[in-house]
């Protein structure tokens, strides 16, 4: 079995690109349309709709080709031939009790193939000891042959069989089958069944003794309650016998091992008695769109590293801003701007808390990683009191600066044109109200020692927005590549004191002014907790969007974070198209949760790593795409984590994707 | 035309709400003598259309059930003999006309519409309404989980522990600085960087108990918007660290002058904390709802995970960094606590032993199909294995043993051909009866039935099957049986011509003489399955508090779970969803299926099968739910 080895050494080739064996995401290989259609966007993929009148459906359009519901680019993540020595070192001889067994292996054709599951008091099966990961899309191929049809008929189920198996299980009891979430076998008088709980799914025949060719397709979708499930398409000798069909919700996948990261299922070859038999078996996975993984980069801030002074971030450092441009000498400038506080955050319930804001920078070559040595800032708040918080009564008066957002205009080269950042601004119009936020926004802010003198008064207040009482979050969105129309600002709306569920938008002008329509903001709702499913169940906050216009639309994109029962933040995404730019002035598309959120987990690796007790949490993330290279996105993961004792440690995880058209 | 559709659908409510009236609370649902079903023995028979047919054995009838325009088949069964419990004299309610059974179904409707609806006022005379809304709840009495009340302002000068004990409870200290008691009540004691607090009482099981928390707090003086002053009660599923994991509680922040509702550890609601002499009650209800009072006033209904607090620790807890004389502090507790009916909250689940002559029978372990009877002096269980039913004893919870290797029952007639399976025990107070899935040599199935009079059972089959398929239906599988004032109910599966499924439901005076159906229901749509990825299968019917109680069994792909709906009259069901599913560990790591389930006093326990992807084991599992709390009249 050669399991992974193109995966490693398309790793290797790209080595000096810093590499990790994760698949990061590159969606735009192909063209959007191939240059044959009018212009513009297919929105959705799966809506039996031709979006941009091109006269290409769904996955007919290149448009769709990188989406998961269409991707066709594989990489083979399993591929057996039956001609090793030893079979056992991949493979598991089921049932493992009641005996041992050993397979045939006879040359077909030139084709060996594994069979004779002897004694045939039992079906039999080889498993695959690696889980191969299906979740996002992937494919199972094999060859299945009958040489044997006496006593059986072509429409009959015959007591001898061989087919290929998709199951959780790595075992099977004697005498009974494997669990199949789905199965395609041929019985010796050629009749092919696909089953799930061994129950016939579809049927077809097939020619004895000849190669029948077995492809199953899996892609990952959304069921009528937003759950992410994987549906099969099964083709047996180029006939498509099954499609559509739901195999099972993603969430009853296999999430270990292997597919710890992609969940996915073990393969095997299962049959009973003589004469039928599994020909070469190879897995693939979907090789296009991967929001869900990311390549790890190996400069994990904290806040010593940003050179910013204790007296205002001892306590903790998160929600971090991130900005990319190109400097004067062509080098990356890196501006990143976090919220931070003396005292816990964890002491919220109890009292309140302050934050402020601060501001560091750095360069690095062109396609480099930033070193841990080389930031510049003033050490004290950009925005915000120094000390932000204090429980003895001393700072009163001080009011939290929070969640800041950096939006970089560049010109043509790439170099900085303005950063604007927007951030919550607790509100002070009364001196008694705490916990009640607006947003600001400040354009231009100048290098991390500059510091803001805020204005006095907020750019939107909730005042201005019935529907909430706290507005928190902010995030900018250009509404044209130079943003001389100004901006569709997300934020988080605060409706009560429990969690957020919503998350709004408000046009601003290029002034900083809030565009006005009949009478009241221009404002429209952009995400709903209720409507992404489960793994929002219990709120969503935090948008960073990152759009990008081209000649034939725009995308965009929006990371958020969502909880599905209260603390349990992880991180998922939303996207939106559309081939009329011009209507971004006046209407944000609407986002589409993507299949398979959350596409970072509060009980993934990069947050529990180190973590003691289990008790890390996501606090923030930050998304900005490289100026040296725009297809490359960099992610910034902020994490609390729990350190034995009594302490608490606050990190920024580094990451990054690659989106040709981020 | 619509406004009659209105007033239609609102006539219930009156209905529903003289019915509540008449409720005379928990009362005793004993079944007095001379209240059974008054038809006439022997005229059971094809149930097709409802009609009554004679002869033994008789087939089920093939007339497929015909909309009966709203009385959703109030009108087309014998109702009043059909109530779960006839001793609550359901007749009355019903009354005789056309326009009652009309009210009677549209009320049942309304009701069984959502979790909310059936917990409420109106609807509390439907027996099913008492499952898993946090209704119909038995107090817990003599019980020393958590004191009854706690006042912590006349412990001044004790210790905290030294105070519980005085009051029938204890309490561990936490944090770095033990809490203080005084004349404001308990200090906490905690710090800017650890909370302080004392653990109070044992666990809790917050899924299957409803627990009231009365608190009143003592407000620190002279805070700022920045001082450290807070005090809090809430439940925690782990122990206190640095910072309370507060899963649902109260906690007063002295800068805020408020009160917070904390769920997950987070501030899910905020209302101002009023004065040292407010009030404020917390009542948790194992259906996942926390309702908050402030001097007697409900504020709100939260949702939290009461499922994921089976053994929660309830914790005083806060941070004073002010003078003991001036800080907030917890002045007095007081807690109620009583057991509901939460059919997900099973607090023993256990793989089933099975041994003979104290060797274990490992391939007995693989049975499937079982049955749990209780005959008053002891349990048995039977299974099947390998187209053979043996019977055990019960030793103990989830062991049993096998008097010797032979079955009790094994194929013998034709239509049992390719064996017998899917064992049904039922103690009718006399005699142990064994129905079971008999299936020819063509694989159709019937229902037979046996019955034993020994007291070391010996079955003795009837002559030939009890139920047959016939008309639309091509075989029958998977009987439950309950036994109860002279007559029999059945609810088998049914497999139809067009390859559907679906459970169906019978009644008899006397399964010699053939079975009734019950026509014109719920239960054939709630369990129709008509697809392969599918399937709907063993049920298991028993009576607990006033209500039916049908388990079944439903596979998704190749997941499988346990569901559960009620009834009051085996007619109108509430569906209650998933009940018992995977428990990612063990051998039921991925699902379960085949449920047996038995009605004991304040508890249901259940045999079933536990999947783990390999195999089926069989496993054995409780829970507390109360039996004698339903409304006692209609």
């Amino acid at each position: 079995m050669t399991r992974g080895l193109p995966l490693l050494l398309g790793c290797l080739v790209s080595f000096i690109g810093g590499c990790s064996f994760l698949n990061a995401p590159d969606r735009n290989l192909t063209p959007p349309d191939g240059g044959v259609d009018r212009g513009g966007i297919e929105l959705f993929c799966d809506d039996d709709l031709d979006d941009d009148g091109d006269m290409a459906f769904d996955c007919d359009d290149t448009d769709c080709a990188q989406e998961p519901a269409c991707c066709e680019s594989r990489r083979t993540t399993l591929s057996e031939d039956w001609t090793g020595a030893d079979l056992t070192s991949g493979w598991t001889f089921a049932p493992t009790t009641g005996g041992s067994w050993s397979a045939l292996r006879p040359t077909l054709d030139g084709t060996t193939f594994v069979g004779g599951f002897l004694p045939d008091d039992s079906p039999r099966s080889l498993v695959s000891r690696d889980c191969v990961s299906l979740a996002l899309g992937g494919w199972v191929e094999t060859t299945l042959r009958t040489t044997d049809a006496t006593s059986c008929g072509p429409t009959e189920p015959c007591d001898r069989y061989a087919g290929v198996v998709l199951t959780v299980a790595t075992d099977s009891a004697p005498g009974s089958k494997l669990q199949d979430e789905l199965a395609v076998t041929l019985h010796a008088g050629g009749l092919v069944l696909v089953t799930q709980a061994d129950v016939e799914i579809a049927r077809t025949t097939a020619t004895v003794d000849e190669d029948i060719a077995v492809e199953i397709e899996f892609r990952p979708t959304l069921d009528d309650f937003n759950l992410p499930i994987l549906t099969a398409k099964v083709t047996v000798d180029e006939g498509v016998v099954l499609e559509d069909f739901a195999v099972t919700p993603i969430a009853d996948l296999v999430s270990t091992g292997d597919c710890a990261e992609i969940p996915g299922l073990h393969v095997a070859a299962q049959g009973h008695g003589a004469g039928v038999y599994v020909g070469p078996l190879v897995t693939a996975k979907q090789d296009c769109a991967n929001p869900s993984q990311f390549d790890e980069q190996s400069a994990t801030l904290r806040a010593e590293h940003l050179d910013l002074s204790p007296s205002w971030v001892q306590a903790y450092v998160g929600s971090p801003a991130l900005a990319s441009s190109r400097n004067s000498v062509f080098d990356v400038q890196w501006d990143l701007i976090v919220e931070g506080s003396n005292n816990d955050p964890e002491l919220e319930p109890t009292t309140h808390i302050g934050y402020a804001l601060g501001h560091a920078r750095t360069s690095t070559d062109e396609g480099g990683d930033w070193r841990l040595d080389t930031w510049e800032s003033s050490g004290s708040p950009k925005v915000g009191d120094d000390p932000p918080s204090c429980l003895d009564g001393t700072c009163d008066g001080n009011r939290s600066v929070r969640e800041p957002h950096l939006l970089a205009e560049l010109n043509e080269e790439g170099e900085l044109r303005d950063l604007v950042l927007s951030f919550a601004r607790e509100l002070v119009t009364d001196p008694s109200e705490r916990d009640l936020f607006g947003v600001q926004i400040v354009r231009p802010i100048g290098g991390p020692t500059t510091s803001i003198a805020l204005p006095s008064t907020l750019t939107l207040s909730p005042d201005q927005i019935p529907e909430c009482v706290s507005l928190r979050d902010p995030a900018l969105i250009p509404v044209d590549p130079d943003a001389q129309a100004g901006y569709w600002l997300l934020y988080t709306c605060v409706e009560t004191a429990g969690a957020a569920t919503e998350i709004h938008a408000v046009r601003i002008s290029r002034a900083l002014e809030v565009v006005q329509e009949a009478g009241g903001p221009l404002r429209r709702v952009v995400l709903v907790a209720s409507e992404l499913g489960p793994f929002a169940a219990a709120g969503i906050r935090s948008p960073e969007p990152v759009i990008s216009f081209e000649e034939d639309g725009l995308r965009l994109r929006i990371w958020f974070l969502a909880q599905r029962t209260p603390g349990d933040w992880a991180v998922a995404l939303a996207e939106a198209r559309t081939h009329d730019t011009s209507m971004l002035e006046f209407e944000l598309p609407e986002p589409v949760p993507f299949p398979v959120n959350p596409i970072l987990s509060n009980a993934s690796t990069l947050v529990r790593s180190g973590c003691f007790d289990e008790e890390c949490n996501i606090t923030g993330i930050a998304v900005s795409p490289r100026a040296d290279d725009p297809s490359r996105l960099r992610f910034l993961l902020a994490r609390r984590l729990n350190l034995p004792g009594l302490g608490r440690s606050d990190q920024l995880i580094p990451l990054e994707q690659t989106w040709s058209k981020p | 035309m619509s406004q009659n559709r209105r007033i239609q659908r609102w006539k219930w409510l009156p209905w529903a709400a003289l019915l509540a009236l008449v409720v005379a609370g928990c009362g005793d649902s004993s079944n007095a003598a001379g209240l059974g079903p008054d038809f006439d023995a022997g005229a059971a028979g094809s149930g097709g259309s409802g009609d009554r047919a004679e002869g033994a054995g008789g087939s089920a009838g093939s007339g497929a059930p015909q909309n009966d325009g709203g009385t959703s088949g109030v009108t087309d069964n014998p109702v009043d003999l059909l109530f779960a419990n006839p001793g609550r004299n359901p007749g009355d309610a019903l009354g005789a006309g056309l326009e009652a059974a009309t009210d009677y179904a549209a009320g049942a409707r309304a009701c069984y519409a959502d979790t909310g609806a059936c917990g409420s006022a109106e609807c509390s005379a439907f027996a099913s309404c008492c499952v898993k809304t946090g209704a119909c709840c038995a107090p817990v009495l003599n019980d020393a989980t958590l004191p009854a009340a706690l006042d912590f302002r006349q412990c001044a000068g004790q210790t905290a522990d030294a105070c519980a004990q005085d009051n029938g409870s204890d309490a561990v200290s936490f944090g770095q600085t033990d809490p203080v008691l005084s004349g404001r009540g308990l200090i906490p004691n905690g710090t800017a960087t650890a909370e302080g607090g004392v653990v109070i009482g044992e666990l809790v099981n917050l899924s299957s108990h409803r627990v009231e928390v009365e608190v009143q707090f003592t407000l620190p003086v002279g805070c700022n918007g920045t001082c450290l002053e807070s005090a809090g009660v809430a439940f925690t599923s782990s122990a206190p660290g640095a910072f309370v994991d507060a899963e649902v509680g109260l906690l007063l922040s002295g800068s805020r002058d408020a009160v917070n509702l904390m769920i997950g550890n987070a501030v899910a609601d905020s209302f101002d904390a009023g004065t040292d002499s407010t009030k404020w009650r917390l009542v948790l209800s194992p259906d996942g709802s926390a309702q908050v009072f402030r001097d007697g006033n409900l504020l709100g209904v939260y949702a939290f995970n009461a499922a994921a607090l089976q053994q929660a620790q309830l914790v005083v807890f806060g941070r004073n960094l002010g003078a003991a004389t001036t800080s907030a502090a917890i002045a007095t507790l007081e807690f109620a606590m009583a057991f509901c009916d939460n059919p997900s909250a099973w607090n023993e689940r256990q793989e089933i032993a099975i041994s003979l002559d104290s060797n274990p029978v490992p391939a007995h372990a693989f049975g499937t199909g079982p049955s749990i009877v209780d005959q008053m002096v002891g349990k048995r269980m039977a299974y099947e294995v390998d187209g053979e039913i043996f019977l055990s004893e019960e030793e103990a919870f989830g062991e049993f043993f096998l008097e010797d290797g032979n079955p009790a029952l094994i194929a013998t007639e034709p239509y049992e051909a390719q064996g017998v399976g899917d064992p049904e025990l039922v103690w009718d107070g006399n005699f142990l009866s064994l129905f079971y899935t008999a299936r020819d040599s063509e694989g159709v199935g019937s229902i037979g039935a046996a019955v034993s009079v020994e007291d070391v059972p010996v079955f003795m089959k009837g002559q030939g099957p009890t139920l047959a398929p016939d008309g639309d239906v091509l075989s029958y599988d998977a009987p439950t049986v309950v036994y109860r004032d002279q007559l029999w109910l059945l609810v088998v599966r049914a497999t139809l011509a067009d390859g559907a499924t679906e459970l169906r439901a019978f009644y008899t005076s006397d399964p010699d003489t053939g079975w009734a159906r019950v026509v014109n229901g719920g239960l054939e749509e709630l369990t129709r399955s008509e697809g392969p990825a599918s399937e709907v299968t063993d049920p298991s019917l028993i009576i607990h508090n006033s209500a039916y109680h049908l388990y079944y069994a439903r596979r998704a792909g190749t997941r499988w779970s346990v569901e559960l709906a009620v009834s009051d009259e085996l007619l109108l069901w509430r569906s209650l969803g998933d009940v018992l599913g995977g428990s990612s560990e063990d051998f039921d790591s991925l699902g379960a299926r085949s449920p047996d389930a038995l009605s004991q006093p304040d508890r249901i326990e259940l045999v079933y099968a536990g999947q783990d992807g390999v195999s089926f084991r069989l496993g054995a599992a409780s829970r507390t739910a109360p039996s004698d709390t339903a409304p006692s009249i209609f």
